[in-house]
């Protein structure tokens, strides 16, 4: 590309050359053109500050445009199941997504990389120890690395402790490496937990370690030295035990709580703040509760397993408005679907219409060989022409669902997302404050 | 159609007659001409524009004369929402070298043409795209 650069792109003034650069792709180009001269850089980094601020003024305002992205490979290898509860992460112009199962419970332990710049999904291949398949874990990014613990699978046997994990991995971006981290002091196996990274250290609250119980466990993990620090504060000023609460960090010894579910019927729309001071060797975390103003915008949100981030000084939630029918549900599933339900509001979920064929498909073939009558070969044709006829009037039915389910897919949705954000730019006052919904455009 | 402006690059006396066509799609200049009968006056020159480029972009311009009009730049959108795709002709009436093609954008903003503005700002965006700082390294 050297003989092609443009020598000549310097006689062009600012104004044009912003209009130029303004059709760079954000994730892949800049970083690189901001480093060709001082004045480029100037430029970049003028239009991704006005890039940002206009982001962030957009969301606290609502006005936010979703597009669906063509997926160009469904169906082929490329595709990933529906999943629902996995991790998400970015780092570098990707977003990484890990584990989740499905609606029946098939975990899975795949790692997908979502690039930004081409907008497209490739699965990774790594080296090393892959973690077990679960769902409900927590991921964080810190440099070049994703780092895994804890999680759920759906049990295979009776033995339901297993169902648990207590594991630590790290995966290594750059050599695309799992690899499992040994402690001789740590949390117990849980799941639901929230996790974010503070500094060079990854802090963990809250989970549930077996089910139908929580807890609100402050850890901390130190990054560089790899080991585990229990943190204590005051039980008596600290939040109820929870699970899939939101978290996420406010500066290097500070964090921001909120939300999450005590167990059925219990949903939290409490946040908090929480301190984390060291003495020496000791580390003490002080929990501070936040007054939450203009309550109505959110009363009807369901506050965990949210979909949430921080942007700017907001945090802006994606979630459905939840209806009495939830806390219904909730009273009556039994506990061993619960982390199912910990999920539901997760990502979406959706049934696999392939798994259903194909058991469909196991049935049937049980059924002709269950049959004791020795059959001639006449018969066996006629058989084979009767199954064929049932599968042919199978997929014109399915064909005849998935048209309707396009049909709805333009349709208005009944249940629509919505945006909130909730103001923390006054923490410091001790309150943060909730802006009212707006509907998800697609 | 009859000619209706006399033009002229700053580095030439060559004289470009430009029909009114063509002299629509040059927005920032075209109220200077309004309805009078510019053939007996003095030739106009361009101060930003060479002679050499304005040849290039009247024959842009002949080539366009009937686009229908561009909706409003926006600028948050990607490049390519707002150029679909370009055509042959285009691609081979941008194959020339970088100067030519600085020059173009130049003339292009200076005269308001907004089709030749942004095909030029793509074709050089797409030039500085997927390279490396390295390979756009080419200040001294």
């Amino acid at each position: 590309m050297l003989d092609k650069v443009p020598y000549d792109i310097s006689i062009l003034p600012d104004e044009i050359l912003e209009l130029i650069f303004e059709k760079l792709c954000v994730y892949r180009d800049y970083p690189n053109c901001s480093l060709v001269c001082s004045r480029w850089h100037r430029l970049f980094s003028g239009i991704a500050n006005r890039r940002s601020k206009s982001f962030r003024r957009a969301i606290q305002d609502g006005r936010v445009r979703w597009t669906r992205l063509p997926n160009k490979n469904i169906g082929t290898r490329l595709s990933f199941t529906n999943r629902y509860s996995h991790n998400a992460c970015y780092v570098d112009g990707s977003i990484y997504v890990f584990g989740g199962c499905t609606a029946n419970l098939t975990s899975f332990n795949d790692l997908w990389r979502f690039d930004l710049s081409n907008r497209q999904w490739n699965r990774v291949m790594a080296n090393g120890t892959y973690p077990s398949p679960k769902s409900l874990s927590s991921m964080v990014a810190y440099r070049n690395q994703l780092i895994l613990f804890g999680g759920w699978s759906q049990p295979r046997s009776i033995n339901l402790h297993q169902a648990f994990f207590h594991q630590l991995h790290i995966y290594d971006i750059h050599s695309s490496n799992w690899s499992v981290v040994n402690t001789a002091f740590g949390p117990e196996a849980k799941a639901g937990h929230s996790a974010c990274v503070l500094g060079d250290k990854m802090l963990l609250f809250g989970g549930s370690h077996s089910l139908w119980h929580s807890c609100n466990e402050l850890w901390l993990f130190d990054i560089k030295r790899k080991s585990w620090l229990a943190v204590n504060f005051s039980k008596a000023d600290a939040p109820q035990p929870r699970f899939g609460a939101f978290l996420c960090a406010l500066s290097d010894c500070q964090a921001l709580m909120m939300g999450g579910c005590g167990g059925a019927n219990q949903k939290f729309h409490d946040c908090w703040v929480v301190t984390l001071q060291s003495q020496g060797h000791d580390l003490t975390a002080i929990w501070t509760q936040m007054e939450v103003n203009h309550t109505q915008c959110s009363s009807k949100l369901s506050l965990w397993s949210l979909n949430a981030c921080k942007v700017g000084d907001s945090i802006t939630v994606v979630s459905k408005v939840s209806h009495p029918v939830d806390a219904e549900i909730l009273a009556r599933i039994s506990p061993r679907s619960k982390p199912a339900s910990i999920a539901a509001n997760s990502f979406s979920a959706s049934s696999d219409d392939d798994d259903s064929l194909s058991q469909t498909e196991r049935l049937e073939s049980s059924d002709r060989s269950g049959r004791g009558v020795r059959q001639t070969p006449q018969m066996r044709r006629e058989r084979r022409l009767e199954l064929l006829k049932k599968f042919e009037d199978k997929l014109k039915e399915r064909n005849n669902l998935r048209a309707v389910a396009n049909v709805r897919q333009n349709a208005p949705l009944k249940n629509p997302m919505f945006l909130h954000t909730l103001d923390i730019s006054n923490i410091d006052s001790g309150y943060v404050t909730w802006t009212p919904p707006n509907t998800l455009e697609t | 159609m009859a000619t209706i402006a006399q033009l002229k690059g700053w580095d030439s006396e060559e004289v470009f007659n430009v029909d009114g066509e063509i002299l629509n799609q040059f927005s920032s200049i075209k109220e200077l001409f309004g309805n009078a009968d510019a053939s007996n006056s003095e030739p106009l020159s361009l101060p930003n524009v060479s002679a050499a480029t304005f040849q290039k972009v009247i024959e842009w311009c002949k080539h366009h004369k009937d686009d229908p009009s561009l909706p409003p730049l926006k600028c948050n959108k990607a490049i390519s929402e707002q150029i679909k795709d370009v055509s042959d002709w285009d691609r081979e009436f941008l194959h020339v070298d970088q100067k030519t093609l600085c020059e173009l954008i130049l003339a292009a903003g200076y005269l308001g043409i907004d089709g030749l503005f942004r095909l030029t700002c793509k074709t050089v965006a797409d030039m500085i795209s997927g390279t490396t700082s390295d390979e756009n390294n080419f200040q001294h």
